[in-house]
């Protein structure tokens, strides 16, 4: 019996209340107007709401997908911002599965141990999919041992030269067939043919040395020495003799074309020793090998003004898609302060979105499939698509050459026509020849099949 | 008039809601929205899922061929790419470079081998340049061999860039897609010859495009409608790479359509955005699709389904809800209508019964029909019938007798009405004299506390006062004392005048044997002649002396005799006040008597005083109390003859409502049994 039906009073024909007597509904009651087969239709249409929402509640509860990002200095923290640009867009999209992306990045502090550390954390803990990283060779080997074993895939925003032949280990930044061999022969058809190397003792500076004494000897080059500095692949330090060396050496031989893996501190110090010795970019201009955009936005661009270096993203700098993705990296992190955003900035942004699409695309919990799922897949960059290639765990470059201006801005000086299909050991060379090369197993001077005396 | 034509309206649309809340009816809309309600919903749902699921499972179908399809052409190209790197350094192709075009031509054994190259793979076309741009050998032309290639037809093709680009390199790669004469475009795969580490020179490989047209035509798991697209951006726009379903011949010719959705998917692969969703085809047909690039050919690839093909399924699972629907619709409408009429008849029965009670027709008794509750009701009906004839009859005699019963109650109350009155009245007298009395007991405590603060003031200055003559007698004490010292003390005054006086007479005594001594002296100063003169000088002043002592005697005498003059008259004076003294003393001391009794009398006035005043405090309290009995009775008197009034009211209701009842009860016709 509801309060309608029964009144505590009612007021009789003479005026005496009578206790108990049901009362009609109020003629101004709305839900005395609302029929009962309404009522419950109503009531349907509220619980399905209400089940609408505790669903959709549910769905947007989903727990996040997390990408593990691995970076060796803070200088690097324009990778850690992009990736978390790709992570924070394809969250808005919907992510894989309907799951949010995730970013937890750590900093390695170029130690090897600590990389590999990180990596492990990062696996077991916090269950990562898929590692990114920017770190030194030596680093991304650890990290890379680590990943195989879990089954991970770690996506190298650094050239790796292949010293790790795992299929779950991808490479973004591109091998030797699609950075070297492209801008030397670049280099030699355009700067000139007299020729000097120079470069610490590191993997890529072995790699590199072969590479241009093969191709100075194909085209029919020479190549007028062959120095090494004293620094390894850590950056070397600016007073370092062995540059002054180095440059007078250079200058002795007066070259045309300088090719150097100097690393970006040892690089200006070098350069600065060349210009005090009356070697400008217009009579023997260097081509930086080992430099990236990224490095040289953080460097003292006037001591490398005149140089050249390889880019894989465009040269201009003011290139629109360019300046659109940095806008939005920052926008993304406005109270950040963030490094330079560059080709290793744009490998990240690209690595984040192939490994959200490799989830999208199998089981987020099943690493194996992403990895297998990585092979062949594509997702747009900044400035240019990324490709996985279907055979090699590597991915399309598109080599270019950048002239370094004063003002630190890159000017394009040459893009090769298309995207290449990488290749980790050129032909020059056996495959064991190069991983030897690569691991110090074996010296350029031995291995080479013909060139000049290595000069250390 | 009006009124006319509102009144069938109004019955119209009475009739038309009195239909509408019938069982017959609402059973009926119940049973169809139970039947049908759960089956809408259940195949809305089922079909929005269906449709979902579909989508979802034909564009995974779709990305997965897409991928499998774009993979395979990748794998292919990557596959010839790795065979020129195995061939790169072959002792053959090396000693057919080296040996150059004019030996080649007279060779038939590297002619059978690079024959039997390109059949082993299913090459098109294969030729041999060295590292000074000379064509060495090729398998179509061999007319060509020792030309230039930059003076032979394959000049306008992007061979000798590829070429020179390995010869960089010394790395196999592909030539972007070209028209050679403008027919459907070849597709290259150039590779280095190495001699050490020299290049050489290059060999280029014709893709055979039945290969390449069998890995995209593959077209397992897309129904008669789907479709795998591969195509290139070119200056036209895009262009087919391959041939298409519909279009035979649309490789290297056909350009889509800008406004197609293929453009929007090619374009999108071409970016490097693979994806999948609802999009058109070139001829507009809606469209399940799945995209992605082929990097080694330069291209985009997309596979479709038309969406009429790929919800085939979903359709019918539509058409099969709607016949269930109806079918559901039809069986519930005949379910209802069976059960409806099963209730309705019997509850038409036991309206018309309760109808015919309501309008007072109690003689005829319904007849019982039906089963279960509505045979149940029925019977009720029919019970409370004859229960209700029974009690209307009982109330007809019940409503006479209260009639009779509530005029005898008015009068009682009339009566009871007055008395009140009579009584209230006198209550309010009672109250009013009593209130009076209250006021003037009020005012002669009042009186009273003053009289006895004023008795208490005047006790309080009399027993000042009292203190005050109590002081002046001890001062007067005092000052008659002082009167009696100072009288001891004239007399002794009096007597030392006197015994100067007597003093006095001595000195005169001294003083006239002195002047008589002198006056012997003198004599006998006189007789010694000048011997006696100086002894006549100290005569003559001692002479001098005693008449000027005996001058100041005389003077002394009178003074004391003054001062023993008055001091008498001090001694006789200071008698007199010391007796007014003692007198006012005395008058002191009766007065403080006096004033004693006086104030121990005030004293007993004002407790006596205060008695009285709490007396009549004590008696107003009572007067008050009095007054507010009085004023409660009077407000029950009150009360109660509002009571009697509104009992009067009651009384005369009830009245009209037993005379109203035993109207309403005598519209029943009841049986004769129920009257009797």
């Amino acid at each position: 019996m509801g309060a309608r039906e029964c009144a505590i009073a009612h007021q009789g024909s003479g005026g005496v209340p009578i206790v108990g007597m049901p009362v009609a509904p109020a003629a101004g009651d709305p839900m005395a107007r609302i029929e009962t087969p309404f009522r419950i239709l109503l009531t349907g249409a509220a619980l399905a709401v209400v089940g609408a929402g505790i669903y959709r509640a549910w769905v947007a509860d989903a727990a996040p997908v997390t990408i593990g990002v691995l970076v060796s200095a803070t200088e690097r923290s324009g990778v850690v911002a992009a990736a978390e640009l790709a992570a924070s867009e394809i969250s808005a999209a919907g992510g894989p599965h309907g799951r949010p992306i995730r970013i937890r990045a750590v900093e390695t502090k170029g130690d090897p141990a600590t990389a590999a550390r990180s990596a492990e954390r990062l696996v077991r803990e916090e269950g990562v999919i898929a590692l990114i990283v920017a770190c030194t060779s030596e680093e991304c080997r650890q990290v890379g041992r680590v990943a195989v074993h879990s089954g991970t895939p770690v996506l190298s925003v650094q050239p790796l030269m292949r010293l790790d032949e795992s299929s779950d280990v991808f490479e973004l930044a591109g091998g030797p067939n699609q950075r070297m061999i492209p801008a030397i022969a670049w280099a030699l058809n355009a700067l000139g043919s007299r020729a000097v190397f120079v470069g610490p003792e590191s993997a890529i500076t072995r790699v590199a040395e072969a590479l241009v004494r093969d191709q100075l000897t194909a085209s029919g080059a020479t190549l007028l020495a062959s120095l090494r500095t004293n620094a390894g692949e850590a950056p070397s330090a600016a007073g370092d003799a062995s540059l002054d060396a180095a440059a007078e050496r250079i200058a002795a031989l007066r070259p045309t074309l300088i090719l150097s893996t100097v690393e970006p501190d040892g690089a200006i110090a070098l350069a600065q020793a060349l210009r005090r010795r009356g070697l400008e970019p217009g009579n023997a201009p260097t081509l930086h090998l080992a430099l990236t955009d990224d490095d040289v936005a953080s460097l003292d661009a006037l001591s490398l003004a005149g140089d050249y270096l390889i880019t894989t993203c465009g040269a201009a700098a003011t290139l629109p898609a360019r300046i659109d993705f940095a806008k939005r990296v920052r926008a993304a992190a406005p109270t950040r302060s963030i490094g330079p955003l560059g080709e290793r900035a744009e490998a990240a942004y690209a690595a984040a979105r192939l490994a959200a699409a490799a989830a999208g695309r199998s089981d987020p919990g099943d690493r194996a499939a992403i990895a297998a799922a990585l092979a062949g897949a594509s997702v747009d960059g900044p400035s240019h698509p990324t490709s996985i290639d279907t055979i090699v765990p590597m991915a399309w470059v598109r080599c270019g050459i950048g002239r370094i201006e004063s003002n630190g801005s890159i000017i394009e000086a040459w893009q090769d026509d298309s995207a290449t299909r990488p290749q980790p050991w050129p032909l020059w060379r056996t495959r064991e020849t190069w991983v030897a090369l690569a691991r110090g197993e074996t010296n350029e001077a031995e291995s080479a099949p013909q060139g000049d005396e290595v000069e250390r | 008039m009006s009124e006319r034509t509102e009144v069938p309206a109004a019955d119209t649309q009475r009739t038309g809601r009195r239909w509408l809340v019938s069982i017959r009816s609402q059973m009926l809309l119940w049973f169809l929205a139970i039947a049908i309600i759960p089956v809408v919903i259940v195949g809305v749902i089922a079909y929005g899922t269906a449709s979902d699921t579909v989508q979802a499972m034909v564009t995974m179908r779709l990305e997965s061929i897409a991928r499998a399809r774009a993979m395979a052409l990748e794998t292919f190209a990557g596959e010839r790419m790795r065979l020129l790197r195995s061939v790169a350094r072959a002792p053959g192709l090396v000693a057919r470079v080296k040996a150059g075009p004019a030996a080649a031509a007279g060779d038939s054994s590297e002619t059978s081998f690079l024959h039997a190259f390109e059949e082993s793979f299913e090459f098109h076309d294969l030729v041999l340049v060295d590292a000074t741009g000379r064509i060495v050998a090729t398998t179509r032309q061999p007319a060509v061999a020792g030309t230039a290639l930059d003076q032979s037809l394959l000049r306008d093709t992007a061979l000798p860039a590829a070429i020179e680009r390995v010869r960089r390199t010394a790395e196999p790669m592909m030539a972007p897609p070209d028209a050679r004469g403008g027919g459907r475009p070849s597709t290259w795969v150039v590779g280095p010859i190495l001699d050490g580490n020299v290049t050489i020179g290059a060999i280029a490989v014709e893709l055979p495009q039945a290969e390449i047209d069998r890995l995209v035509n593959e077209r397992a798991g897309l129904g008669s409608s789907g479709e795998v697209i591969v195509a290139s951006s070119t200056a036209q726009g895009w262009l087919a790479a391959a041939p298409m379903r519909e279009r035979p011949d649309a490789a290297g010719s056909f350009v889509f359509p800008k406004a197609s959705g293929v453009i929007t998917r090619l374009s999108e692969a071409a970016s490097g955005r693979e994806g999948s969703g609802r999009s058109t085809s070139a001829d507009g047909t809606p469209v399940l699709a799945a995209w992605t690039r082929v990097p080694s050919f330069g291209w985009a690839l997309t596979a479709e389904q038309s969406m009429a093909e790929a919800f085939a399924p979903v359709r019918s699972l539509r058409d099969t809800i709607i016949l269930a629907i109806m079918a559901a619709s039809v069986v519930a409408l005949s379910v209802a209508l069976g059960v409806s009429r099963t209730l309705s008849r019997p509850l038409g029965d036991a309206v018309t019964a309760t109808r015919r009670i309501a309008e007072g027709d109690l003689t005829a008794l319904p007849a019982i029909s039906g089963h279960g509750e509505t045979r149940v009701l029925l019977r009720a009906i029919r019970d409370t019938n004859t229960d209700l004839a029974k009690l209307i009859g009982r109330i007809r005699e019940t409503a006479g007798q209260i009639v009779r019963s509530s005029g005898t109650v008015r009068g009682v109350a009339r009566d009871q009405d007055q008395a009140v009155r009579d009584f209230a009245a006198s209550s309010a007298q009672v109250a009013s004299a009593t209130s009076q009395m209250n006021a003037t007991s009020r005012q002669l405590s009042a009186t009273m506390i003053g009289l006895s603060r004023a008795a208490e003031f005047a006790a309080n200055t009399a027993t000042s006062g009292r203190t005050s003559l109590v002081d002046l007698g001890k001062q007067m004490g005092r000052l008659n004392e002082g009167g009696r010292s100072v009288a001891t003390r004239l007399e002794a005054i009096r007597d030392r005048a006197a015994r100067i006086d007597s003093m006095v007479a001595a000195i005169t005594k001294v003083a006239n044997q002195t002047n008589l001594l002198a006056v012997n002296a003198a004599i006998e100063a006189e007789k010694a002649g000048a011997a006696g003169h100086g002894f006549q000088v100290v005569a003559r002043e001692i002479d001098r002396l005693a008449t000027q002592t005996a001058s100041n005697v005389l003077e002394i005498e009178e003074t004391v005799v003054a001062v023993q003059q008055a001091v008498t008259e001090g001694v006789v004076e200071m008698s007199h006040f010391v007796d007014l003294v003692d007198e006012g003393c005395g008058t002191a001391n009766g007065v403080a008597s006096q004033m004693g009794l006086i104030i121990r009398q005030a004293e007993e006035l004002r407790s006596e005083f205060e008695h009285v005043a709490h007396s009549v405090e004590a008696q107003s309290q009572g007067v008050a109390q009095v007054s507010d009995a009085m004023s409660r009775v009077a407000e029950g008197a009150r009360r109660t003859a509002e009571a009697v009034e509104r009992s009067a009211t009651v009384s005369a209701s009830l009245d009209d409502a037993a005379r109203t009842l035993d109207a309403d009860v005598r519209r029943f016709r009841l049986p004769e049994a129920a009257v009797e």
